[in-house]
């Protein structure tokens, strides 16, 4: 199957600096830049970078407001959240600046948060002039990020050419993601809107389930909720490798040890491996494992394959690439996910702040010129 | 998939992938819970319980898969029992299974057709075809496995009976075998699941609904058969997950079930979670509903705790056996259950001499203890014996030192002591002297039993734990047996991971851990204040009655609406099994909701593992718990 992203664009650090900066100035543009509204120091990292490299472009933009409810543990850095959005003023104009609402949960309760973020954009015509959205997806769950990336995807691939330049734009820094910790998760997990698949038919009950949970640390109760959801007979988690910690790999085998072989009983042979700053590889290995079960499993009907992204927001993209070029293909190929009520920062915030200045800035350039013919 | 290591981790039934294991590992008591109803298979039944108490598991023992296997391996040592069982209860017989299981499980995209912008009446409408569709093709499914057919080649031959319903056949009037019923059903489904899949919402307007659970009428006995004769003679459908249903699709779908009267056996499975604040607090209130003798499962576990040790030593046995890796057939043989050997006389010989000083300081200048220390110093026996006899002592001098005012100072006799030396104040002592020489208390097949909390998946991750030990004992040659002070120390370690998980594991995570930490050291100050006035120990609270009706009250509500807050969270906590509540418990002239601590969570606070011990307290203060959590007021021993 040919891999619409088998050759890429993707920068980071000062690389990204140099990427916008040719890209931004070298003609009139227009960007729209998507982000999220949260206590996360590295929410407007992304934005500081744009406008720091590229002082006279145009940016409208648009943050996500969304409300984790009234127990949720992330009210506590409500300060935080302020400051943040008092520097976002000062980066940008109030005028250029628009909001939108994500609801997280229905007036019942339930949840609804990717269901609500895949509406947020409906059509082309809502980005009438804009040459390139950027979503930066530092300071967003992958509940929010994930559909919006899709549909902007699905908008992108409506248009006529010259068609809109996509990025996406994470702050890594695994250290932040370490402290920044998941608190009161759902009873169960469920699957990303629009990206159901087979997982949930009946008349698919009958082809093997195969799921692949991308690894990363402290998810061993979203790990057997995701599970107890998708229930499949075949489990190929994917590591981190190489990464920049050598062992990291190991640690996670290490971690999840009990679940992995003693309950779930996998092989080891069904690992697989992806860098853990390239999404784009995470993407390759997903949709060649993918297409490998499907053709093997064939005599049985095919397999019905269930992707989850419960490593870094960077990798997440790649599990979402994945599912999104197999949709279009005609392969439904579902994303389980489980979200969590709010968020608990393990140090003080005055460390946290610090710490943001660690990470490094990874963008990745998903549609538009660069892709085109 | 891999051999099992240490089959106590294949936790989840859906982890076992081949039916015969999952049929071995079956404990065959499991099948208590449905008694000796004679309408088991002709009437709706609700089962409920917290997350991990067995509910998927009993459904598959009655999927076409299994039935097929046990009735093929009923000659199997492993699975005798079980097949007589099934036999009795008219499910299984030498002709082979007589049931027609249809399993269907509601976690699926049910709840968004809630969300999307129609009028009640379509949404109704789309659910009850989405679930039609989906009952005809797992039934459809299900009738060909009974008979070792292959689906969906062998879809022709089902027929549909003259007299089926027309209403099922309304989407495909010509259907009269299962490839048409088949088509029309994935046509449908497919449609439905797209357009809820689709980036641009998808036209379901115009997607064609049903009235009602037609499909349901298709499952009598009669209408669907194969090769010209019925597929069995009842027909059973087993619904699971339904909390998975939004609040009003699973009333609605309650309802229906119990008002279409179908005369076909539908179990409804789900958690607890799904029922409202208020019915969690009604926990096991069944008068007046429409699911007469629905079954509670870990309620039912409680008042028949024989029968739920039974079930535990069976399943205990059966995994033990099926781990290949170490030679063992049963987990309580590889436990050390007492501590009367040897290695630990020792440890309680040293304990003596502390507690007889203290004994002689707290008699010091009064006769009155005169004789009972003279009965204890010539105490016959081992150590342990003579230890938690003196520490029983030592209680006993602190009650009546307490109440010295009201008595004289003439010898009390060895008959006092005799009589006051119950198995309580026996149980107190040896929870004291664990706690103070930091010697095992929590070990043995009994109390590991206890630790489950009625709940079989709490058992298997503990008993997991314990047997992860022996296997590794076994592959470095040791003698495969765990000693009290490494079980003691496995649990604890097991039980402080329980509390880490408290805030993710239940909706008001952060608030449930608050309360129940305030409740854990409320009831260790309780337990260990030094005459042991609750002996063994306090290991839960209570509202009365009364207060609770308040909780549900919603004028009492408005009027109070931090409690909506506290109602909640308890409710949360009732529901995950964190809290065990036992309604309409006289005591004091007044009843009393008692809520007793998830026996996993006693140990962490050192806590007695029996249940009785509880103390009343106001809901302000359990509000004053939640929100500000609660501090021992004195220390403890």
């Amino acid at each position: 199957m040919p891999e619409r992203w088998s050759t890429y664009a993707r920068a980071a650090g000062t690389d990204l600096e140099a990427l916008f900066s040719s890209h931004f100035n070298e003609s009139s543009r227009r960007a729209r830049f998507i982000l999220g509204r949260g206590f996360d120091p590295r929410m407007l990292t992304g934005l500081g970078l744009l406008r720091r490299t590229c002082p006279s472009l145009s940016i409208e933009v648009v943050i996500l407001t969304f409300e984790e409810g009234d127990q949720s543990p992330s009210r506590a850095y409500q300060p935080a959240v302020q400051s943040n959005v008092e520097e976002l003023g000062r980066i940008i104009p109030a005028a250029q600046l628009a909001s939108r609402s994500i609801s997280m949960f229905s007036s019942e309760g339930r949840r609804m948060t990717s269901r609500s973020a895949e509406g947020l954009f409906k059509t082309a015509d809502e980005f009438a002039g804009i040459t390139d959205v950027i979503v930066d997806v530092s300071s967003l769950p992958r509940s929010v990020f994930l559909p919006i990336v899709a549909k902007l995807l699905h908008i992108i691939d409506g248009q006529n050419a010259p068609r809109m330049n996509l990025f996406v734009l994470a702050d890594e820094n695994p250290k932040i993601d370490s402290l920044i910790l998941e608190e009161g998760l759902d009873e169960e997990a469920d699957y990303i809107h629009t990206f159901r698949g087979d997982a949930e038919r009946e008349s698919a009950a009958s082809k093997p389930r195969v799921w692949f949970p991308i690894l990363g640390e402290n998810q061993a109760t979203q790990l057997q909720r995701i599970y107890d959801l998708v229930r499949p007979s075949e489990v190929c988690p994917l590591l981190p490798a190489p990464s920049q910690n050598p062992r990291r790999g190991d640690d996670l085998v290490l971690e999840y040890r009990g679940l992995l072989f003693d309950s779930l009983r996998i092989d080891p042979r069904n690992f697989l491996y992806a860098s853990e700053t390239n999404p784009f590889e995470v993407y390759r290995q997903l949709v060649h494992a993918i297409d490998h079960y499907a053709s093997s499993l064939a005599p049985l009907g095919g397999s019905n394959a269930i992707v989850s992204a419960l490593s870094s927001k960077l990798l997440s993209i790649g599990a979402l690439l994945a599912a999104y070029e197999l949709k279009r293909a005609g392969s439904r190929v579902a994303i389980a996910h489980i979200e969590a009520h709010g968020h608990r920062v393990a140090v003080e915030m005055k460390e946290l702040s610090r710490l943001a200045k660690e990470g490094v800035i990874h963008g990745l350039w998903l549609a538009g010129e660069c892709y085109e013919d | 998939m891999r051999v099992p290591r240490n089959p106590f981790r294949l936790r989840a039934a859906e982890a076992i992938e081949n039916d015969v294991t999952f049929l071995k590992l079956f404990g065959p008591e499991m099948l208590d819970l449905l008694g000796d109803d004679p309408h088991l298979w002709d009437k709706p039944q609700l089962i409920r319980s917290a997350p991990g108490a067995g509910k998927t598991t009993l459904l598959r023992l009655f999927t076409p898969a299994a039935l097929v296997n046990l009735h093929a391996f009923k000659a199997n040592d492993d699975l005798k029992e079980l097949y007589q069982r099934m036999d009795a209860l008219g499910v299984i017989n030498d002709g082979g299974p007589q049931i027609l299981g249809v399993f269907l499980s509601c976690a699926r995209n049910y709840r968004i057709l809630d969300d999307l912008d129609f009028e009640a009446p379509r949404k109704q409408r789309l659910l009850f075809g989405l679930l039609n569709a989906r009952i005809v093709l797992a039934a459809l499914r299900a009738s060909l496995q009974l008979r070792g057919l292959r689906f969906p080649e062998d879809l022709a031959r089902i027929k549909i009976s003259a007299d089926a319903p027309i209403e099922i056949r309304a989407g495909e009037p010509g259907a009269i075998s299962g490839i048409e019923l088949q088509r029309w059903a994935t046509d449908l489904e497919e449609n439905v699941c797209d357009a809820i899949d689709s980036f641009d919402g998808g036209d379901l307007a115009s997607l064609p609904g049903s009235d009602t659970l037609h499909s349901i009428t298709l499952m009598r006995p009669g209408v669907l058969t194969v090769d010209g004769e019925a597929v069995a003679s009842h027909c059973l459908l087993l619904l699971d997950d339904v909390h998975h249903l939004t609040h009003g699709q699973r009333t609605l779908l309650l309802k229906t079930v119990a008002d279409m009267r179908a005369g076909v056996g539908v179990w409804l499975a789900e958690r607890f979670e799904a029922l409202s604040t208020d019915e969690m607090l009604e926990t096991g209130v069944t008068e007046g509903r429409d699911y007469e003798g629905e079954i509670l499962i870990e309620r039912f576990w409680r008042e028949s705790a024989n029968k739920f040790a039974n079930l535990l030593n069976s399943v205990a046995d059966r995994r033990a056996s099926a781990a290949l890796t170490v030679e063992v057939t049963s987990l309580d043989s590889c436990l050390q259950a007492s501590l009367d050997g040897t290695e630990w006389q020792a440890k309680y010989e040293a304990t003596i001499p502390v507690i007889r000083d203290r004994v002689t300081q707290l008699a010091r200048g009064s006769a009155l203890f005169h004789d009972w220390i003279e009965m204890q110093v010539q105490q016959p026996g081992g150590s342990r014996d003579r230890a938690i006899g003196w520490r029983v002592l030592e209680i006993l001098m602190h009650r009546e030192l307490r109440n010295k005012q009201t008595s004289f100072d003439f010898p009390l006799s060895p008959a006092e002591l005799k009589e006051k030396t119950d198995s309580s104040i026996r149980a107190a002592a040896e929870l004291f002297l664990a706690h103070e020489f930091h010697l095992p208390y929590y070990f043995g097949p009994k109390k590991l039993a206890n630790l489950a909390s009625w709940n079989i998946e709490q058992f298997m991750r503990l008993a997991g734990d314990e047997f992860e030990e022996v296997v590794a004992s076994s592959l470095i040659s040791k003698t495969p047996t765990l000693n009290a002070g490494r079980q003691d120390s496995l649990l604890r370690e097991a039980s402080e991971s329980f509390w880490l998980e408290i805030p993710r594991r239940a909706r008001y995570g952060e608030k449930v851990h608050q309360l129940l930490t305030s409740i854990g050291r409320f009831c260790r100050q309780r337990t260990y204040e030094e005459n042991a006035p609750y002996d063994p120990g306090v290991t839960g609270i209570a509202i009365s009655m009364k207060e609770r009706e308040q909780l549900q009250s919603k004028e009492f509500l408005a009027k109070n609406p931090e409690y909506v807050l506290l109602a909640d969270v308890l409710a949360a906590a009732i529901a995950n099994n964190l809290l065990e509540a036992q309604l309409d418990r006289k005591v004091k002239g007044d009843t009393w909701m008692v809520l007793n601590l998830n026996r996993l969570l006693c140990v962490s606070y050192d806590l007695p593992l029996q249940y009785g011990g509880f103390k009343e307290r106001p809901l302000r203060d359990l509000y004053m718990w939640m929100t500000a959590g609660y501090e021992a007021k004195k220390s403890l021993l």
